[in-house]
């Protein structure tokens, strides 16, 4: 189950997200989540569930709607995420998130019945599908093949926090990219077409990403992910359009 | 009548253990297959394998060089439901296969057009005077999502956190199928190349297209894109199949 808690005068709220009922936010009275701040847009954000996932979308709002500190147009929630709209704060919660794998770069199918998140970490063995309903059916729409290049206009960089590196900013302009130091804690960033993805080498003490612990073959980076290896070492992965 | 040449490669990568893609052809009939298997213990493997044997038995059982396009594709989609069924039966039936399931994608030649159909994210292109095109749209999460106009393109879905390895429909994953059929005619010196994720996740296309365009054998540039992607990162099993329409006569 997915919700949004947070607090509205001095009480800690939650509010629980059904799939097919997307929630808008905003300073409206129309809104389902009521801000009431002048900062705040009328209709300033939606977030609306997508193929399971949820994303926020802002609303064109004036002041602008951030994940974990970035302003964003239409992103992804990941587990821990908070959302922030004008002064307030909303923690995106998900509790179905525990199936996790170790390989970003398995195929997965989506469940035809019931839910799970494949964001962060990718569920990789598909569940016993249950017989019946496909995930969702898209409306048709015209024909146009991926484009497969994607990273290709995009350009992805560390910037290191602590560490050797602390206060330095390095492009990741080749396909494996490490973070630390062969025969200590060492994590590398691999370039694919479609996505970079973070896999932890060696070392006792297994990085993270946004704190969660980077098992097997790795997690797939989004911009504004934070990294640590070893403890020691603490970046924040970007990836902005060239 | 139109000559055809094939050419093969499969290999597991260079991260994974096991190789859960299957390739095949009937070369008598024009025919080409890979699949992309999914699902742990070997089942996989047993999903992209039983696709192909079973695709290809239907096929050799209701095609005939004279079938026109439009037959042809009833028994593309005919031999996918058949390959899905089978799959699924299976994976109900026996515990260590549970929610194993395969992408497939399909390319009949006939007298002047390709047939073809596809489940999933392995695709279809042709290299044409330089340009190559897929022909093939992914069944994927991250496809259908630009396709309903939620993202302008490729870009901004990933740069918004979505997976681009999540499908939408396997072969084997549900009782229904439902797949994609096309045909396109096709020409002398076209060059048609099947091949899973494996290849399209490493190597981006227009390098795809330079390495179709080399100058040497065709088997040579079907081990070439391996190559490519093994060189990449190979993280994924790849898996291609190449089809060369050499000459049109009557």
């Amino acid at each position: 189950m997915a919700k949004l808690t947070y607090s509205s005068s001095g009480q800690l709220q939650d509010w629980v997200l059904v799939p097919n009922q997307p929630v808008t936010i905003g300073r409206d009275v129309e809104c389902q989540i009521r801000i009431n701040d002048p900062a705040v847009s009328r209709h300033h954000a939606r977030l609306v569930c997508l193929y399971e996932e949820w994303f926020v979308e802002d609303l064109r709002s004036t002041n602008g709607t951030f994940v974990n500190q970035a302003r964003v147009m239409k992103q992804i929630l990941n587990p821990r995420d908070v959302l922030r709209i004008g002064d307030q704060e909303l923690q995106f919660v998900n509790e179905t998130q525990a199936e996790v794998e170790d390989d970003a770069n398995k195929t997965v199918r989506i469940k035809p019945v019931s839910r799970r998140s494949l964001s962060t970490q990718l569920a990789a063995e598909p569940v016993v599908p249950a017989a019946g309903i496909v995930a969702a059916a898209p409306p048709p729409a015209p024909a146009s093949p991926a484009s497969a290049s994607a990273s290709g206009n995009l350009l992805a960089s560390v910037e290191f926090l602590t560490g050797p590196s602390q206060g330095t900013r390095q492009a990741i302009n080749k396909a494996l990219f490490t973070i630390g130091r062969a025969g200590g804690n060492l994590a590398v960033i691999s370039r694919r077409v479609h996505a970079y993805q973070l896999m932890h080498l060696g070392g006792d003490e297994v990085s993270t990403v946004n704190g969660i612990p980077v098992h097997g073959k790795g997690i797939l980076l989004s911009d504004g992910d934070v990294i640590v290896v070893g403890g020691s070492i603490k970046a924040i992965f970007r990836l902005v359009a060239r | 009548m139109k000559r055809l040449e094939f050419a093969t490669c499969t290999h597991q990568g260079r991260v994974r253990r096991n190789n859960e893609d299957a390739v095949g052809s009937l070369d008598h009939l024009g025919v080409l297959i890979v699949a992309d298997g999914m699902g742990g213990c070997q089942a996989g493997e047993v999903a992209s394998h039983m696709a192909v044997d079973l695709v290809l038995s239907h096929l050799v059982q209701h095609l005939t060089p004279e079938l026109a396009a439009s037959g042809v594709m009833i028994h593309l989609k005919s031999a996918l439901m058949a390959a899905n069924e089978a799959i699924y039966e299976r994976s109900l039936v026996d515990l260590q296969l549970h929610g194993m399931g395969t992408t497939a994608v399909v390319a009949a030649f006939g007298l002047a057009h390709l047939a073809f159909a596809h489940v999933g994210d392995s695709r279809l292109y042709r290299l044409r005077n330089g340009q190559l095109e897929c022909l093939t749209r992914d069944h994927t999460v991250i496809q259908e999502l630009i396709d309903r106009d939620e993202f302008p393109g490729m870009r901004e879905a990933l740069a918004a956190g979505v997976n681009p390895n999540v499908l939408t429909r396997a072969l084997g994953s549900e009782g229904l199928l439902q797949s994609d059929l096309g045909v396109t005619p096709c020409q002398i010196d076209d060059l048609y190349l099947l091949c899973t994720d494996g290849l399209t996740g490493m190597v981006a296309e227009p390098d795809i297209s330079a390495v179709l365009a080399e100058p040497i054998a065709l088997a040579g540039r079907a081990e070439r894109l391996v190559a490519a992607a093994c060189a990449r990162g190979g993280v994924d099993n790849v898996t291609v199949a190449l089809a060369h329409v050499s000459s049109i006569s009557d």
